[in-house]
């Protein structure tokens, strides 16, 4: 390759232009948009757009490219408009409020142009704002060429919400798209276009908006053989009666999110393979009977509830706290024996939640199901719980048997024991504490430096990620930082995040200088103690005899400021990706100075969201001046680059 | 610890540890087969200072079990990597200092080092080089990728009508 560039130069076929297939496929392939549901970008047509400019280069990469950049038909079909109370208009031939209402985007129609549809193998269509009814997602599927031929190559359709934003207005469609014959022609039509199709993908159904009227449910049911599987689900306050019918069995989701089901009317839970999930989060769902919505796959031995494939679990229990008042209660019955199921449900899968003046017990109870007893999980990675009102200690001890790398506790004083012991947890690796209503008080500073000191002294020695934080803006009470030298995982230690004020003097430095391998600092709510103005600083450190670094670890560092409450701007410095800093206006340009002089690795400043700020920029370069023109150059001229982007470029 | 003799394209003979060497998924299917042997294995795709720079990165990630069994394309459960948007982002947030060093090299070495991680089935190095690789054309242009790479157009006047009407899709 050496010798080509240089000998041959332009003159004969460059070697890239020549690499195996196999090996351009493969790094083609990194370019490639992920088309995973769970993964993938709302802007994935243009992702998938930039990839084509590979065709483009030569034969060769035309020839290499072509297959990967046509193996997916996307279709996204934008119907936020007729949500938007301006659509309330004469309704159109196509059922929408305005020949605006639906946008469809696709590059189906380009494959089909240049015939390049037996390349394709997944088909997703993503819809953006309020459901559709059969009828007109069938025109909009239409409309991106759907009908025009048949895709013999697609075996996969990948079908849900992206953005939703809300319920679509009824009284503005057509009543002929809705109802048995709309959907039987939407899944005939369908069945017609992808004859080889064998899986579907469901990602993102929203309780109301997509799932109620599920109309791929014929399709499913009738005409594919294959497995079909739910990808991401999300209920919202109500649980959607359509769900229980899905293929009349439990259902495999690997997704969970459950908000606000705690109804006073009963409702209905569909029966879900606990094997599948790997990701569970219950927001406001405190009772212990939503254990028993899930069920081990059919065939399974023993009767024990085990979430083999369990990774993130979050538990949010702040319902009983924002409504002041204890849940009331929900109790399962057997769905054939309620009269209250609503909108034709008529299956026994799904589980009904029944309200109930009997209040299930806190704490250990919560983890217990009357059905399974307490549920397991072995692969559980990452566990938050916030504002649990019962013994966190033993509620946490509850999965002490699961290989946890990342544990967040969030809760008020009485909810975070301050004797709280992390020591259980021995693969732990991120741990995340945040005190919640401290109001700044003495009483409440002293808990949280014996919690602090309790955590420290308790916490795996393989901890890399500390995160402390107090959710009170303004307070200038210094946050209780703990030592290194009661620390086990000191030397482990690469990102510390202190959401809180802090004494950079007396304890935020001195504990730096403890973490010699810490790579990301993150400070927000910072105080200067004593706050002095730059120019005395620089003045300062002029005068000073050299100043010792604390760390030499960090080697870049940005800076991020953005407008809080008036007469306030919160200012964010981001040590790459290493140190924030976020303090007001007038005392950061102190916390940067100070930091950057005992920092000697950084060599990179990035000043975020300080465009159109002069003072802010011109104060942030006197840093490197007084560094560059001063005797202090050892400890500021390091700093190669100075970058000051707007706050959206942060990323 | 068992030496493995290795042939370089240039005859040039180089032993390096079998715990290191066997990263190679080529090299340890020979050493399967044919048992272990005193005899050097001739590998005459690989010339003695790519094969050098191999050792390097095999040697780093001896240790490395994960590496091995995990692809960056499916990186494990990290709250920082949440957010990227594609796997090239999140293979390149996983590289250590090493790979970081590792790939700072000139497009010729990158080139044969890629052929030689193929050659050698050697998983995470062919990944570490083809998403550098992958890195160096995100974001160009047609023209820029050719520049980059020192690719020509061998399009006919006709394809290369037909290349513009394909891109100009990609415009709207």
């Amino acid at each position: 390759m050496n010798r080509y560039m240089e000998s041959e130069g332009f003159a004969t076929i460059s070697p890239w232009q020549n690499l195996p297939e196999d090996i351009l496929r493969l790094i083609f392939r990194w370019l490639y948009p992920a088309t995973d549901p769970l993964k993938m970008s709302a802007g994935i047509l243009d992702q998938i757009a930039k990839f084509s400019s590979l065709a483009s280069v030569c034969r060769h990469w035309r020839r290499v490219s072509f297959p990967i950049l046509h193996s997916t038909a996307v279709i996204l079909i934008d119907v936020t408009y007729a949500v938007a109370p301006i659509t309330r208009t004469p309704v159109n031939s196509a059922g929408m409020a305005s020949e605006t209402a639906v946008i469809v985007r696709t590059n189906a129609d380009l494959v089909l142009k240049l015939g390049f549809e037996d390349c394709a193998r997944e088909l997703l269509v993503c819809i953006a704002g309020a459901s559709l009814s059969p009828g007109a997602l069938l025109r909009a599927l239409n409309t991106a060429g759907l009908s025009r031929t048949v895709w013999m190559g697609i075996s996969r359709l990948s079908f849900g919400t992206l953005n939703p934003a809300g319920f679509a207005h009824e009284d503005i469609m057509r009543g002929e798209d809705y109802g048995v014959k709309a959907t039987l022609r939407l899944n005939k039509n369908l069945s017609l276009a992808l004859p080889a199709l064998r899986e579907i993908t469901y990602f993102d159904l929203f309780c109301r908006t997509v799932y109620n009227r599920f109309p791929l449910n014929p399709l499913v049911n009738e005409r594919v053989s294959g497995s079909t599987k739910l990808c991401a689900l999300r209920f919202y306050v109500d649980i959607p009666p359509a769900l229980g019918n899905y293929q009349g069995q439990p259902i495999e989701v690997p997704v969970v999110h459950i908000s606000g089901i705690n109804l006073m009317r009963p409702v209905r839970v569909p029966a879900m393979v606990a094997s599948a999930l790997v990701e569970l989060t219950l927001t406001s769902v405190p009772q212990a009977l939503i254990w028993q919505s899930f069920v081990m796959p059919f065939g399974a031995s023993g009767g024990n509830l085990e979430f083999s494939c369990l990774r993130s679990l979050t538990l949010m229990f702040f319902w009983r706290y924002s409504f002041g008042a204890p849940p009331r209660n929900m109790m399962f019955d057997d769905a054939s024996s309620d009269d209250n199921r609503d909108n034709g449900s008529t299956t026994g899968d799904s589980v009904f939640l029944r309200d109930d003046e009997q209040e299930m017990a806190m704490g250990d109870g919560y983890m217990v199901s009357s059905v399974y007893g307490r549920p397991r999980f072995p692969a559980l990675e990452k566990l938050d719980v916030h504002r649990f009102s019962g013994d966190t200690q033993q509620f946490l001890s509850l999965f002490a048997a699961s290989p946890l790398k990342s544990l967040v506790v969030a809760g008020l004083q009485s909810e975070i024991p301050e004797d709280i012991n992390f020591a259980d947890f021995a693969s732990l690796e991120n741990l995340d504490i945040r005190y919640i209503g401290m109001e700044g008080s003495a009483v409440g500073s002293q808990y949280v430096a014996r919690s602090v000191m309790q955590i420290s002294t308790t916490a795996p020695t393989n901890l890399k990620r500390l995160s402390l934080g107090m959710a009170i803006a303004g307070s200038t009470i210094p946050f209780p930082l703990p030592q290194s030298n009661v620390m086990d995982f000191a030397h482990q230690l690469r990102s510390l995040r202190i959401s809180s004020s802090v004494d950079l003097q007396a304890t935020m430095l001195p504990l730096l200088a403890g973490l010699p391998n810490l790579e990301s600092l993150s400070l927000e709510s910072i105080v200067v103690a004593p706050i002095r103005s730059i120019a005395l600083l620089i003045q300062e450190l002029r005068d000073a005899p050299r100043i010792l670094p604390v760390n030499e670890s960090v080697r870049r560092l940005a800076l991020g400021v953005k407008e809080g409450a008036e007469g306030m701007r919160h200012c964010q410095a981001v040590f790459g990706s290493a140190l924030d800093v976020t303090v007001s206006d007038g005392l950061f340009r102190g916390v940067l100075l100070e930091l950057l002089c005992r920092l000697p690795a950084a060599d990179m400043v990035r000043v975020h969201g300080a465009s159109g700020d002069a003072g802010l920029q011109k104060a942030t370069k006197m840093l490197v001046l007084a560094g560059i023109v001063g005797k202090r150059s050892e400890e500021l001229g390091h700093l190669r680059e100075m970058k000051f982007l707007p706050w959206d470029a942060q990323k | 610890m068992t030496l493995i003799k290795l042939i370089t394209a240039e005859g040039a003979l180089i032993e390096v540890e079998q715990d290191i060497i066997e990263q190679s998924g080529t090299i340890r299917n020979i050493l399967t087969d044919i048992g272990l042997t005193d005899k050097p294995i001739p590998l005459p795709n690989v010339s003695g200072p790519i094969l050098t720079k191999i050792i390097e990165y095999c040697m780093h990630h001896r240790h490395d079990t994960s590496r091995r069994r995990q692809p960056p394309s499916q990186p494990a459960l990290d709250t920082e990597s949440d957010c990227r948007e594609s796997a090239i982002e999140e293979a390149i947030a996983k590289m250590d200092d090493f790979d970081h060093e590792f790939c700072r090299i000139d497009q010729g070495t990158l080139f044969d080092l890629l052929l030689a991680a193929n050659f050698l089935d050697i998983q995470p190095l062919l990944d570490l080089t083809g998403y550098t690789v992958a890195n160096m054309m995100k974001g160009k242009t047609v023209q820029e990728i050719r520049d980059t790479f020192h690719v020509r157009s061998d399009f006919t006047p006709e394809e290369e009508e037909q290349v513009m009407k394909e891109n100009a899709w990609c415009e709207n």
